[in-house]
């Protein structure tokens, strides 16, 4: 017997903690909650990992001028915008978030050198989001949050 | 930096203009525009943004002018240079997404 093909909308907090720090909404297709929060430990465990394995390491050449060639061409092309989402929509942004965490010592990095706006990237590419809610659109101190955080997971 | 300015806005190239400031990634137009250099300023993206609280986020023109009312501004009659008001610009594309916003001599910006 299969399971009706629903769609079951429920609070997950670890998806809250991970990408929004509030509320946030998993919708899953056939699956019960108890399935869909085991996927997404599992996916949020494997990043983990992945960005546990970045730390301490010597950044890949290559994903360095990768980084430097699309970073360049973000900052050049945005410059005059100030929506957050016209950055994500660039195709450079978008390809340093797919980069995935190797890129994130080079991220932190600009953004402690440069202070450009990492903050949307750096939310994809590790899931977390170490600024406070009262800090949101504070620069400095959002900064200041995502430079803690990386160093104490050993990026910077 | 001068370049940039030009190949982002080509028509400067054909007026006068200056830099006074280096670029500064701490604040947006909105944000200077509100006269805080601290914050980055806009309704979308609670998450990296700020926008004043009780004011509905959303990309519209009306969202704008609810938050600049927090500030204590009204909707302006006209858009001309006025000496007894601080006026402020909101700029939107043709649908009613603003997009920048400026402050101040608003008579420089040729309105």
């Amino acid at each position: 017997m299969g399971k009706p093909r629903s769609q079951t909308t429920f609070e997950d907090d670890r998806y809250a903690t991970k990408l929004s720090g509030g509320a946030r909404t998993v919708v899953a297709h056939g699956a019960t909650p108890e399935e869909s929060e085991a996927r997404a430990t599992r996916v949020w465990d494997a990043r983990e990992r992945q960005i546990a394995e970045v730390a301490h390491e010597k950044v890949d050449e290559g994903i360095e001028i990768a980084f430097e060639e699309l970073a360049s061409s973000w900052a050049t092309d945005t410059a005059h915008l100030s929506s957050p989402a016209k950055f994500l929509e660039h195709p450079a942004y978008r390809q340093i978030i797919g980069l995935g965490p190797r890129v994130l010592p080079l991220v932190l990095n600009d953004l402690s050198e440069h202070r450009r706006f990492w903050f949307p990237a750096l939310a994809a590419i590790t899931g977390e989001n170490p600024v406070p809610e009262d800090a949101a659109g504070d620069i400095a101190r959002m900064r200041d949050a995502w430079l803690a955080w990386g160093r104490t997971n050993g990026l910077i | 930096m001068r370049d940039l300015i030009e190949r982002l806005f080509p028509r400067l190239r054909e007026s006068r203009f200056e830099i006074t400031s280096p670029a500064d990634p701490s604040y947006n137009c909105v944000a200077w525009a509100a006269g805080d250099v601290g914050r980055w300023w806009w309704p979308g993206e609670a998450m990296f943004t700020y926008w004043p609280a009780d004011v509905i986020r959303e990309q519209s023109i009306a969202s704008f002018v609810m938050a600049f009312e927090t500030l204590g501004y009204l909707p302006a009659v006209s858009g001309s240079h006025d000496p007894q008001f601080e006026k402020v610009a909101i700029f939107a594309s043709a649908d009613g997404t603003p997009t920048h916003m400026a402050d101040g001599a608003i008579e420089r910006f040729g309105n």
